[in-house]
């Protein structure tokens, strides 16, 4: 028979061949655990010289060989003759990457790879860390098959794992959890430094456990803990990074000066005749047309106005965004942790600071993170944790961003640097008259604003864990864990008399009699002020059963129970007439109607602002978890677990989510048969199961929203009829079907792990259509059924293992999705719903286009088909009643269904080059284009550069599809060609994201024992290959890419 | 002890199941059901969903202004349609927004009788359920004026109203009823709440019995029913006759003469204006309504002003807001000439002249007024209708609802023309065109019988 030793590493003290065993661990004690089979325990003895404790066992007389294995070790057979000859002395090999050795929490236990059946990714720390970002997630991304970042936002906090699964926006997100409870808190007050790992609980069986949360997949965080028996050691981290300025010139746009000439033309058809005659609200009126107004009225000569309209042609507000309103940002992080265990207990310390000071002038942040871990041991049958952690982030956003509402040609700043004033809200040759010099300015400076615009935003955040756990009885432990947190942020916004909000209120509240001014509004600043305050409470007991019964058996199982209270309140607040120095504010009259300075605007009453809302959010579960292993060989797995949240208004029967799952295992390699040279390992895996998704935000029955302001004209208290009643509301259902392999090859330089998935969401919460005379545009009611298949891939290779290494790591990705059931017919191409339109049969995102027939090779009109026959009616040709499906052209999903990522890393001495190659393939995006009906209008944004290569002449349409400018313009023509296939492209590409560059000197010295330098270039925007011939990068589309940075990171380790 | 753990452990494993209360909470403060008099009262003291974005496409296509080409072209297409008369459907919000007011009206009809009166008493619950009616009531009629063929009385045979949608209950289909069944309908919800509205409100927003009464007057001259139109005018005017004295407003101040909730306004209420066609700056008067006002109306200047291109806007909107004619409530104003007019068609020609006199005297210069005498029942029922159009073109939907119903006079009758890039559109007296086209969206999902 055979002998299994789970040891680290140990010294044989003697051996007697067939007799006896005796040896001494090298591990520390507490982090020992030894499995002997029982029926060599017998006669196991146990004593202690002065160094450690000696163990001891009888080996059966017939035994002659050892197996020595151990997890993270390569195990080892040897007969007790090759041990003594070893002179007793036996080292396992550290294995890498190798199942067995890999830990996977789920939150509720921790477990190893080879007892669980679901599909679960881990990423380990050395992955992590050689990531770069401030962000906990972000970091993620290229490091796990199936979890994709949704970017089509612009910016990267949109992950999902495997696709999506609901159809409601604000709970399409993977449930996080932070070490044992899920964490609704901000993940940007999280230090990524204190990540030790994260997994990712893909399946039903592996996210099960979490239930009705879980619909979306698991990410589950670990932070970094103490170790027992561990001598004081220090880790340092300092990066600094510097990130480029946007390329502003990215979307393309025509030139100021054929702004201008539009504006010419404009103002010889008329167009501005409104707006100049306006005396009422007098709006914007730009220079251009207030020039070409003066030479109309005969008050300026021509000549002058052309030379001062050629001035304006060469102007680009974009060189003075550039130039005054961005500037090379810098971020820098610095984290500094001390751990130390001694024999009871341990300790961990961690400082964090991150200063960044953003790309736009004037907005920077400030965070402070300590966290806290300590373990504490006081007899063998308990074991007690506590955590603590704190941040405190302090953001200032003084920088107003890029103006809406301004022509091209505007200008922030004078030839040397001094604040312009630009045209807003008002016709500047109005304002500079009609306040008889007794207003305040009433002029817009930018540039000023930035300067003195106080706008900051303060978030605290703490919490507390504190968990026991007590070893019952041979395997049977009892754990109770409580976490409070209490998340604060205080945000206020000081907007002095300088700054042309208050200003602007306080002339709308002037009253000019008689030459002389009153205020009805007071002078001095405005300040907003809002609070919010988030508590949590979440408490869990739970009973776990971990036991191996013979050689043979093995069990893992848990039952329990949670309950978690969530408070949110928040407040919003405003002072006028506010002395920042002093900190008075000053009595307003918010009950008058105040006639607003020359009816600029109805009669109003100062704006009141004092709001108080607060949500809150219950959950109880119970749930059970069970594991069952036979011989290594075979393992199964079931869990169950039961819901209920405060959704509000539902019957009682569907507050109640019971979920359940099951899965099995096969580990092919440890059967005797099983005898493949070149292949190591080789699993076979798969899963069932159900999760949910809970969306608090849909009411089930008929609920009115109070306003927190009185009525404006009769002053009563009103309400608002929110939602249509729906009394069969209940929570969404995921289930998920999963099989899976894992295996390794020749000697584990090769492991793969590929899963095919196959999910049925069902329940979804959508919007039915609804007929209008109802009074509602559409029911939102559990009324959809989503069918997701899907492929995730992982490849990991270490192609050359010599004095260099080549080590590539490929992870694939496919997942396409229909949907199965859905009560909407499609209302609108340009639905402005997230998940653009969804229709029956078709993904969940899918791109919709007219189908456009070329253009009039006389007037250079776009033309599409009606009933077949070419037509040139945009009203039947985009009418919703009148199109139908089968009219329009199906181009695939805006969301890809292909990810690939290969990630390179070559090692050489020391030194680590690491290049990430990504592709994403199968899908389809839709670009911008020119629309004629707000370009001829009195608009003030810059026409899309699709004008330059408009249909001109006759013939023009061989080489264009861009239709030919009519005058008036058609918004309905407009619309046709925007929304028709001829503005879509293939978004298909592969790109080189990251790269980065790492040394990591062998060290000498007593003091240091570890040092690493690393140089990182991130949002690289390289595009090897893409199948668009469009110049658009395809991962922004009409976005302005994030633009380029530059990391240069050191980490020491004392 | 381990067994006393052990107990404690399963107690605290499995003894959490008492907590349905802990569920109860609710996971936003802001919602309420909808429970108490408070509650309904709450819903139907809502300006933005009971006084404001009333239907507004009827006066892009009635006669009382024009738009310049420049500002026809600017025009959304909807507008267009609407402008020029071209038989498509135009803005779908008249009827997406109106009937997001009668869905709210009907769930105050619907539950309002048994919700729980808190510290209210019986007359809120009841002025709750009338200003509900009085809302749907009049919600309907105005849409009706867009939707519904004109009634003719006692000749609507085979014509369909607009839904009425009973109920609150969203999964009731929605039904096109006759048209003499959607008036009946108007009728008895504006009776309804002239029955339970009381005699003052705290605000002009808030309907009161006036209003009802005034409504209803309406409603009976739009049906064609002078005798109750009459008795309806006439009972407003003895309650409250008092007018705005245009002798004492400056034409010269800036700004408006008319403030929002002034004496005048009987029922406050806007309209929606999707197309800015009711601009002030856009929206020229029409030169043969121009110059039906005499030199020494006050109507002309105060209503009146030359915009900087030198065309004349309108700047006498009841709703206080200079820049548009927004307002489509009920002023006192109308209500003098319902009755004057009234009065003319069933030969009671003094008290006719006597409630147009009270009305001209109020809006003549002092000094200039003369007071207008006729016998001829004809020449009366002309002086009062150009009297109406003097006063109240510019009211939502008024000046519409009065060329479908005089167009059934052959006296009356009026073709309409107007001219675009050279073409002229004309609309004929009774002309299919009378009647809005329902949005496409709604026909197609609500399953609706389209318009002609």
């Amino acid at each position: 028979m055979r002998l299994v030793l789970i040891v680290f590493l140990f010294n044989i003290i003697s051996i007697a061949e067939g007799s006896h065993l005796e040896f001494r661990s090298h591990m520390p004690e507490k982090a020992q655990k030894m499995l002997f089979p029982p029926s060599t325990t017998e006669g196991f003895s146990q004593h202690q010289d002065n160094l450690k404790p000696i163990y001891g066992l009888r080996i059966p007389k017939d035994t002659a060989l050892l197996i020595f294995r151990r997890l993270g070790y390569m195990s080892d057979t040897l007969s007790t003759r090759q041990i003594i000859e070893k002179n007793g002395e036996v080292k396992l090999k550290v294995l890498s990457q190798k199942m067995e050795d890999i830990i996977i929490s789920t939150g509720y236990q921790k477990i190893p790879k080879y007892q669980t059946t679901g599909a679960v990714d881990l990423v380990a720390n050395k992955d992590y860390e050689r990531q770069i970002g401030t962000g906990v997630l972000e970091r993620m991304d290229g490091l796990a098959a199936g979890l994709t970042f949704d970017r089509r936002k612009g910016y990267m906090k949109d992950l999902q794992i495997r696709g999506y699964s609901t159809m409601t926006s604000t709970i399409a997100k993977p449930l996080i959890i932070m070490d044992n409870f899920p964490f609704d808190g901000d993940i940007e007050a999280i230090n990524p430094n204190d990540i030790e790992n994260v997994s990712l609980l893909k399946d039903a069986a592996a996210a099960a456990i979490w239930g009705a949360r879980a619909g979306n997949g698991v990410l589950v965080i670990t932070t970094k803990k103490g170790k027992m028996d561990r001598p004081m050691a220090v880790q340092w981290n300092s990066n600094v990074s510097i990130i480029d300025k946007p390329d502003l010139f990215y979307s393309p746009r025509v030139s100021s000066s054929q702004f201008i000439d539009n504006e010419i033309f404009l103002f010889e058809k008329g167009v501005f005749n409104a707006n100049l005659s306006n005396n009422t609200k007098r709006p914007i009126v730009t220079p251009v047309v207030e020039l070409l107004d003066a030479v109309k009225k005969g008050n300026l000569n021509e000549a002058d106005a052309i030379a001062q309209i050629d001035r304006y042609r060469s102007y680009d507000l974009r060189n003075d965004y550039d130039r005054y309103l961005y500037r090379k940002g810098i971020n820098q992080q610095h984290y500094i942790a001390l751990q130390m265990g001694g024999q009871k207990w341990n300790n961990r310390l961690a400082i964090g600071w991150d200063r960044d000071v953003s790309v736009l002038k004037a907005n920077d942040q400030n965070k402070l993170s300590i966290r806290t871990n300590q373990q504490w041991q006081p007899s063998k049958k308990i074991e007690i944790q506590m955590g603590l952690q704190y941040s405190h982030a302090l953001a200032h956003n003084n920088n107003p961003g890029e103006l809406t509402s301004i022509y091209p040609y505007a200008r922030l700043a004078g030839a040397n640097g001094s604040p312009l004033a630009v045209d807003n809200l008002y016709r500047y040759s109005y304002i500079d008259t009609v306040g008889q010099g007794l207003l305040m300015d009433w002029r817009y400076y930018p540039l000023n604003e930035i300067q003195q615009r106080d706008n900051r935003t303060l978030r605290r955040n703490i919490i507390m864990d504190i968990g026991a756990t007590y070893n019952l009885w041979k395997g049977l432990s009892f754990d109770l864990k409580y976490q409070f947190s209490r998340q604060v942020g205080e945000h206020k916004k000081y907007q002095s008399e300088d700054l042309f909000y208050t200003r602007d209120l306080i002339n709308r509240f002037s009253v000019i009699k008689n030459g002389t001014l009153t205020y009805n509004l007071p002078k001095g600043g405005i300040l907003d002020y809002d609070n919010d305050e988030s508590i949590s409470h979440q408490f869990r007991t739970q009973l776990n059963f971990n036991r191996v019964l013979s050689d043979k058996h093995e069990v893992q199982s848990l039952l329990g129970t949670e309950w978690r209270k969530i408070d949110n309140n928040a407040h919003i607040g405003r002072s006028y007439g506010y002395n920042d120095d002093l900190k008075l504010s000053s009595q307003v009259d918010y009950v008058t109607l105040f006639p607003n300075f020359d009816n600029l605007y109805s009669s109003m009453s100062v704006p009141f602002m004092d709001q108080y809302t607060s949500s809150a959010d219950r959950m109880v579960s119970f749930f059970f978890n069970g594991g069952y292993s036979y011989k290594k060989r075979y393992t199964f797995s079931a869990s169950a677990r039961r819901d209920a949240s405060n959704l509000f208004g539902v019957n009682t029967n569907n507050r109640w989510k019971p979920l359940w799952s099951v899965g099995g295992k096969w580990i092919v390699n440890q059967e005797d048969f099983f005898h493949v040279p070149w292949m190591d390992q080789l699993v076979l895996r798969t899963s069932y199961g159900h999760s949910g998704n809970v969306n608090n935000a849909v009411p089930a029955v008929v609920t009115i929203d109070y306003n927190s302001f009185l009525s404006p004209l009769a002053r009563l208290p009103y309400a608002n009829l929110r939602n249509a009643p729906n009394p069969d509301l209940r929570w969404e259902d995921v289930a998920q079907w999963n099989i899976g392999v894992d295996a390794t090859f020749l000697k584990n330089r090769i492991s793969l792990t590929l899963d095919y998935y196959n999910k049925t969401s069902t329940d979804l919460i959508a919007n039915e259509d609804a007929d209008r005379t109802t009074g509602f545009a559409s029911f939102t009611r559990n009324s959809g059924t989503l069918i997701t298949k899907g492929i995730d891939l992982t490849l990991r290779t270490l192609i050359v293992d010599r004095t260099w290494k080549w080590k590539a790591d490929l992870l694939g990705s496919f997942n396409s999705n229909r949907m199965a059931v859905l009560n909407r017919t499609r209302t609108s191409l340009t639905a402005g719903e997230f998940f653009v339109p969804p229709a029956i049969d078709y993904p969940m995102n899918s791109m919709f286009s007219y189908r456009f027939a070329g253009l009039n090779a006389n007037t250079g009109a776009p033309q599409g088909f009606v009933n077949g026959e070419l037509s040139e009616d945009y009203t039947a040709l985009t009418s919703t009643s009148k199109v139908k499906l089968e009219d329009l052209i199906y181009h695939g999903s805006v969301v890809p269904r292909y990810y690939a990522n290969l990630r390179n890393s070559w090692h050489y001495k020391g030194v680590e080059m690491l290049v990430n190659i990504s592709g994403k393939f199968g899908y389809v995006y839709r670009r911008n284009t020119i629309l004629y009906a707000q370009m001829l209008s009195t608009g003030l944004a810059a026409a899309h550069a699709d004008y330059e290569k408009r249909w001109q002449n006759p013939g023009d349409e061989l080489h264009t599809n861009i239709p030919s400018l009519q005058y008036p313009a058609l918004a309905s023509r407009d619309n046709f060609y925007r929304l028709s296939d001829a503005t879509i492209e293939p978004a298909d590409h592969i790109r080189i994201q990251d790269i980065s560059l790492a040394y990591s000197p062998v060290m000498k010295s007593k003091y240091i024992k570890a040092v690493r330098i690393q140089l990182f270039v991130n949002n690289l925007n390289w595009i090897v290959w893409k199948k668009s011939k469009n110049e658009l990068d395809p991962l922004f589309a009409d976005n302005t890419p994030i633009a380029r940075s530059y990391t240069l990171g050191c980490n020491f380790q004392f | 002890m381990n067994r006393i753990i052990i107990l404690l452990a399963c107690v605290g494993v499995l003894g959490l199941s008492s907590c349905n209360g802990f569920l109860d909470v609710k996971p936003d403060s802001s919602l309420a059901l909808v429970k108490t008099v408070d509650d309904y009262l709450a819903i139907v003291q809502n300006e933005t969903r009971m006084n404001a974005n009333y239907p507004f496409s009827y006066d892009y296509a009635s006669d009382f202004f024009y738009l310049s080409e420049q500002n026809i072209d600017a025009l959304d297409e909807t507008g267009r349609y609407a402008y020029l008369w071209i038989a498509e459907p135009c803005h779908a919000n008249n009827w997406n927004q109106n009937y997001v007011r009668i869905y709210d009206t009907n769930v105050v009809l619907q539950g309002i009788d048994h919700a729980e009166l808190g510290n209210r008493t019986e007359s809120d619950r009841k002025m709750a359920k009338g200003l509900a009616a009085f809302s749907k009531g009049f919600t309907l009629m105005q849409l009706a004026a867009l939707y519904a063929p004109p009634y003719e009385r006692g000749n609507n045979m085979g014509k369909l109203g607009i839904p009425i949608r009973p109920s609150a209950n969203i999964e009731e289909k929605s039904v096109r009823p006759s048209l003499d069944d959607c008036y009946k309908e108007m009728e008895r919800l504006l009776i309804m709440a002239s029955n339970l509205l009381p005699e003052y409100t705290k605000a002009k927003t808030i309907s009161n019995q006036e209003a009802a009464w005034a409504a209803l007057a309406r409603f009976y001259l739009v049906t064609q029913n002078y005798e109750k139109a009459f008795a309806y005018a006439d009972s407003c005017l003895q309650f409250n006759g008092e007018l705005i004295d245009y002798n004492l407003l400056d034409p010269m101040a800036s700004g408006t003469q008319f403030p929002i909730l002034n004496k005048e306004v009987v029922f406050h209420a806007t309209k929606g204006d999707f197309s800015g066609i009711s601009s002030s700056s856009r929206a020229v008067v029409d030169n043969l309504l121009y110059n039906k006002y005499a030199v020494d109306d006050l109507r002309k200047s105060l209503f009146y002003r030359k915009n900087v291109d030198g065309v004349v806007g309108f700047y006498g909107s009841y709703d206080g807001n200079v820049s548009s004619a927004v307002f489509s409530g009920i002023a006192r104003d109308e209500i003098y000439l319902i009755a004057a007019e009234c009065a003319a068609r069933l030969g009671k020609l003094d008290t006719a002249v006597d409630r147009i006199n009270a009305l001209r005297e109020k809006r003549i210069a002092k000094g200039s007024f003369t007071v207008y005498n006729s016998k001829d029942p004809d020449n009366v029922l002309r002086f009062v209708l150009e009297e109406r159009e003097r006063e109240l073109s510019f009211r939502a939907g008024i000046r519409w609802m009065d060329l479908r119903r005089l167009n059934l006079e052959e006296r009356f009758k009026k073709k309409i023309i107007r001219s675009y890039k050279g073409k002229v559109y004309t609309l004929e007296p009774n002309d299919v065109r009378y009647t809005f086209k329902i949005p496409d969206e709604i026909v197609s999902i609500g399953k609706l019988e389209q318009n002609q």
